[in-house]
């Protein structure tokens, strides 16, 4: 998945679990910019008793690079704590939940916002804010839409907040893609290692398509985030383009105290998680270095720079499906880097190479989103975003909506690499290859206005996932 | 100018709790008062901040933390004597041969709990 469970370490750790990391200008607020991080993956909405919650021992964070060295000068950092209001019932709620202060909701969680500039100065933007519950059903969370929204923060000067549970918006045929990338609209090209045990096309099968997420989702003006405030309309201009990336924390030591049934957390904390470019981690770096990666800094990721520069996908494709990838094959055989893929996931896209867009942020190779805060919103989005036309979609930045699996798997495929090797002609496959699927493809429709994401499945509706 | 590296955690904890010299200072205080490092306060901290002795806190700073935070030691070479120590978002790393030496020796002769 985008990077839902990516790496051995993280994917039995699931509260601390990067999953996905948004970055646009707002449509529905194009002074501002939305930041949304996710964590706690693949939550069943009938989970209960024990409802999906963040961790009170994690420190959840969104960095912002504003000056191409793949390092924070803003850091937003989040910390919750979770309150019983009586240990004596085995109840998340004892009546159903009208409000966020209701005396039948047992078990609450607050958070506070605290934003870092220049790795040392902390200024408190928030505190005590309350997330909503999870989404349970029609008595225990009537009218959840009004309860959720209500758990929007104003923060003051044009910012707000979210911290809550979510339908899960990136949509993704999982079944087929571990199947040995047997793409279901392509399924009869597949090599099928002799065995044909799927050999006609099909749509694809979303395995998201009813599960829940929790986000942190952060609403802020550009000029928050720029460098020197800078928020012009110039898209060339090095100031407009921001870096973006999450991460998950915890302290160096865990102690199981047996005789308290609690788990002591003591020293500084580390960084167990984090999450640029989609897919990153999941598809592009070996297993062997997943972990390591995600204790890693961006400003360091020339160390994975060769995994970008000649992707393992890459060159699985035309052996997955003989005779579709020939100029991809013969690129691979070639032992060129995918300067293509080094610009689109390291360092950014330079100005020429795309008419009117840049989001370059210099030589220094970081996995991070990129983002050109003076493209607007379009009001007719591609959920191809670049490869579509749409200079407001990924890579610039991400929108809830991107098919960003298409996007990457397009890519990986040689559609992009005539942006850098104008002798380079892509196989026809390259610009049509998908995992079948697109927003129709999930329940739940997007918000049209913050946190965007929608509102999420209940466990009433959505019993079995 | 460039600023954070990893994270701003991974460089040791929030920056709204990040510890001056001082609270390095108590937590190692602390531990004395757990009872855990007899002689741990006339050993050498290894730690950015930590050189002196912390003979200057208080008693009751000590017990302060003592109660509410946990104290957890780790000998990380006991050869060497180097053993880490953490408490809050801290973690100080001190050369205490004798200390390490009684952490290893009373691990061999506790009874299990």
């Amino acid at each position: 998945m985008s990077s839902h469970r990516e790496a051995p370490g993280i994917s039995k750790d699931p509260v601390a679990d990067s999953t996905d990391v948004y970055a646009f200008v707002s449509p529905d607020q194009p002074g501002t910019v939305t930041l949304i991080a996710n964590y706690v993956p693949l939550q069943a909405p009938a989970g209960g008793p024990n409802f999906y919650e963040f961790g009170s021992d994690v420190l959840y964070e969104i960095h912002v690079d504003n000056n191409g060295d793949g390092r924070a000068e803003v850091t937003y950092q989040f910390r919750f704590r979770t309150d019983v209001r009586d240990k004596n019932t085995f109840l998340y709620n004892t009546g159903p939940i009208h409000a966020l202060n209701s005396h039948d909701w047992n078990r609450r969680q607050f958070y506070s916002v605290t934003r870092i500039d220049g790795g040392t100065n902390a200024h408190a933007l928030g505190s005590g804010l309350a997330c909503p519950p999870c989404n349970i059903g029609p008595l225990s969370t009537p009218h959840y839409p009004a309860l959720a929204a209500a758990a929007v923060h104003d923060l003051g000067g044009g910012r707000r907040v979210f911290a809550g549970q979510r339908a899960e918006g990136f949509y993704v045929d999982l079944g087929s893609i571990f199947d040995l990338g047997d793409l279901r609209p392509f399924a009869s090209a597949h090599a099928h290692y002799g065995l044909a045990k799927y050999p006609v096309n099909g749509p694809g099968v979303n395995a998201t398509k009813n599960l829940n997420v929790h986000s942190i989702a952060l609403q802020v003006p550009i000029s928050d985030l720029t460098r020197d405030g800078w928020a012009g309309a110039v898209v060339s201009d090095p100031r407009a383009v921001v870096g973006v990336w999450t991460s998950a924390s915890r302290q160096r030591v865990r102690l199981f105290d047996a005789e308290r049934a609690t788990i002591l957390s003591s020293g500084p904390f580390d960084q167990v998680s984090r999450l640029g470019n989609p897919l990153v981690n999941e598809v592009i770096i070996p297993m062997g270095s997943k972990d390591y990666w995600n204790t890693q800094a961006p400003a360091d990721d020339k160390q994975f720079a060769s995994y970008v520069a000649r992707p393992e996908l890459a060159s699985l494709l035309p052996s997955l499906y003989p005779g579709v990838f020939p100029h991809l094959a013969a690129l691979n055989a070639s032992g060129k880097p995918r300067a293509d893929l080094e610009a689109i996931l390291l360092t950014g896209i330079p100005a020429g190479l795309i008419s009117g867009f840049q989001n370059y942020t210099g030589a220094t190779e970081a996995d991070m989103l990129r983002l050109n805060t003076a493209i607007k919103p379009t009001a007719t989005p591609s959920i191809y975003g670049l490869l579509g036309g749409d200079l407001a979609g990924f890579p610039n930045g991400r929108r809830v909506w991107d098919d960003v699996v298409a996007i990457e798997l397009r890519a990986v495929a040689g559609a992009t690499h005539a942006l850098v090797n104008k002798s380079y002609t892509p196989d026809a496959a390259a610009s049509a290859v998908t995992d079948g699927l697109t927003p129709a493809d999930l329940d739940v429709p997007y918000l049209r206005s913050f946190p965007y994401l929608g509102v999420p499945h209940s466990g009433f509706a959505v019993p079995a996932s | 100018m460039s600023h954070a590296g990893r994270s701003s955690a991974t460089r040791g904890e929030p920056a709204a709790s990040r510890p001056g010299r001082r609270s390095v200072l108590r937590g190692a205080a602390g531990l004395g008062a757990a009872g855990l490092a007899a002689g741990f306060l006339a050993g050498e901290a290894a730690a950015p901040g930590a050189g002196a002795a912390p003979r200057e806190d208080t008693a009751p700073q000590a017990a302060a933390l003592a109660a509410h935070e946990p104290v957890v030691a780790h000998v990380h070479d006991a050869r060497n004597g180097t053993v880490d120590l953490f408490a809050g978002t801290r973690h100080v790393r001190v050369s205490d041969r004798e200390l390490a030496a009684r952490l290893a020796r009373a691990a061999r002769s506790v009874r299990s709990v």
